[in-house]
């Protein structure tokens, strides 16, 4: 059998690994790079913590091929991450790319985990277009569901040294049901502002409320300028008002758009427009870009956005 | 008196278009139609002026794009003398995207 290095050079991969101490991560993620470097892939591998510091320790052997990204300082926004594969990708011109790929660990919480979740599956939806192999490392002591989930978003699964098919990959299902499921109503402290043609009175409801809730002010017109997005896309896509709710957690500003359009394309958003396109569609990659979690979900009537500001510690 | 003459063709070939405080769905169009009429012939450079401007979304920047890539790639291609040029004033205070 194939070890877990014996990735195809060219094609689209994703795969799996699954490892309980940071030598099984090792014994799992290095063959995978070597080879890469061998057939003179370029890898990026893109990990946090002890993880990348293993990596990092690794880089003056495994030479100049390798570049290491940090995923918690790429920002926390899952949504984020395609578009930042799609930039690597298009720096080596469609050539071949490796990834590491560990975006999930054991102190995220669970609302970015379901957003990386989301992301894994849409790997998928990019399949044949890319000529990238994805190795995603998951640590064992992850939640039950977590890795799972792992394993549905996964075509392919790396176990004690083995590889095999996932036998629980569907690719004909985008994203995985439980992870997308309606998000629930803003609680009942939120303040609430039905809108529709009012675009800049939906700009100051978030200014004053975001304000009051101490979010620094670049962070305010970041914010202003994603729900900004999200009401004029309700404007352009549906006939109805739109619901804007704000509320504040101990660490975060949350906005909750609700409205009664739909959004065919569920990777919408995730990767970059083509700057000489002068159509649409930009709305949502701006509002990926600058906030710190956008969680979309997107049924048959209608669609709620739940945007998160992280508050200064 | 030819110095100012130059200068009177310079002013003759310059147009400055101000921008309102806030641009999104609700005047985009309208402002797109205002920057495509400023393109006119003569026109060799074109100011957009957001020096006003204190938002602007993702379809005013699709309108200001768009007139930059009318105003510098057309005259190119259509054979003109010089390359029009756009220029942008902004606000450094803006909730912009640009």
């Amino acid at each position: 059998m194939p070890g877990p290095g014996a990735f195809d050079s060219a094609g689209f991969e994703h795969a799996a690994l699954f490892y309980r101490t940071p030598a099984e991560f090792a014994a799992g993620v290095l063959p995978f790079v070597e080879a890469g470097v061998e057939a003179r892939v370029p890898v990026v591998a893109a990990s946090q913590g002890r993880n990348l510091q293993l990596l990092r320790a690794q880089l003056d052997r495994l030479g100049e091929r390798v570049a290491l990204a940090d995923l918690a300082s790429i920002g926390p926004n899952p949504g984020r991450l395609l578009g930042w594969m799609q930039q690597v990708t298009e720096q080596h011109h469609g050539q071949p790319v490796r990834y590491v790929h560990e975006a999930v660990w054991r102190s995220r919480r669970p609302e970015e985990i379901q957003e990386v979740i989301r992301h894994e599956a849409l790997i998928n939806q990019i399949a044949g277009s890319w000529p990238i192999s994805v190795l995603c490392p998951y640590d064992l002591a992850l939640g039950r569901d977590v890795l799972a989930s792992a394993e549905r978003t996964h075509p392919v699964v790396l176990r004690d040294g083995h590889r095999l098919a996932s036998p629980s990959y569907d690719p004909d299902v985008p994203v995985p049901a439980e992870y997308d499921r309606p998000l629930g109503d803003p609680p009942a402290r939120a303040a609430v502002l039905a809108y529709r043609n009012d675009l800049a009175r939906v700009r100051a409801f978030i200014t004053g409320h975001a304000d009051r809730a101490g979010l620094p002010d670049l962070r305010v017109r970041d914010l202003v300028i994603a729900v900004g997005e999200l009401a004029a896309n309700t404007l352009a896509h549906t006939s109805s008002p739109g619901t804007l709710a704000i509320w504040t957690t101990p660490k975060e500003v949350i906005c909750q758009v609700h409205d009664s359009g739909h959004i065919e394309d569920p990777v919408t958003g995730r990767l970059r427009p083509d700057p000489a396109d002068l159509g649409g569609g930009r709305g949502l990659w701006v509002v990926n870009q600058v906030c710190d979690l956008v969680q979309i979900r997107t049924g048959r009537s209608d669609t709620q956005i739940r945007l998160h500001m992280r508050l200064p510690a | 008196m030819d110095g100012d003459r130059h200068a009177a063709d310079a002013v003759r070939s310059t147009a400055v278009i101000p921008m309102p405080a806030e641009i999104d769905i609700a005047n985009a169009s309208r402002l797109a139609v205002e920057l495509d009429a400023s393109l006119k012939p003569g026109v060799k450079t074109l100011i957009i002026d957001m020096t006003r401007t204190t938002f602007c979304d993702s379809l005013g920047v699709r309108v200001i794009a768009r007139t930059c890539l009318i105003g510098t790639v057309a005259p190119r291609r259509a054979g003109a003398d010089h390359p029009g040029q756009v220029w942008i004033a902004d606000s450094r205070q803006a909730a912009c995207l640009m």
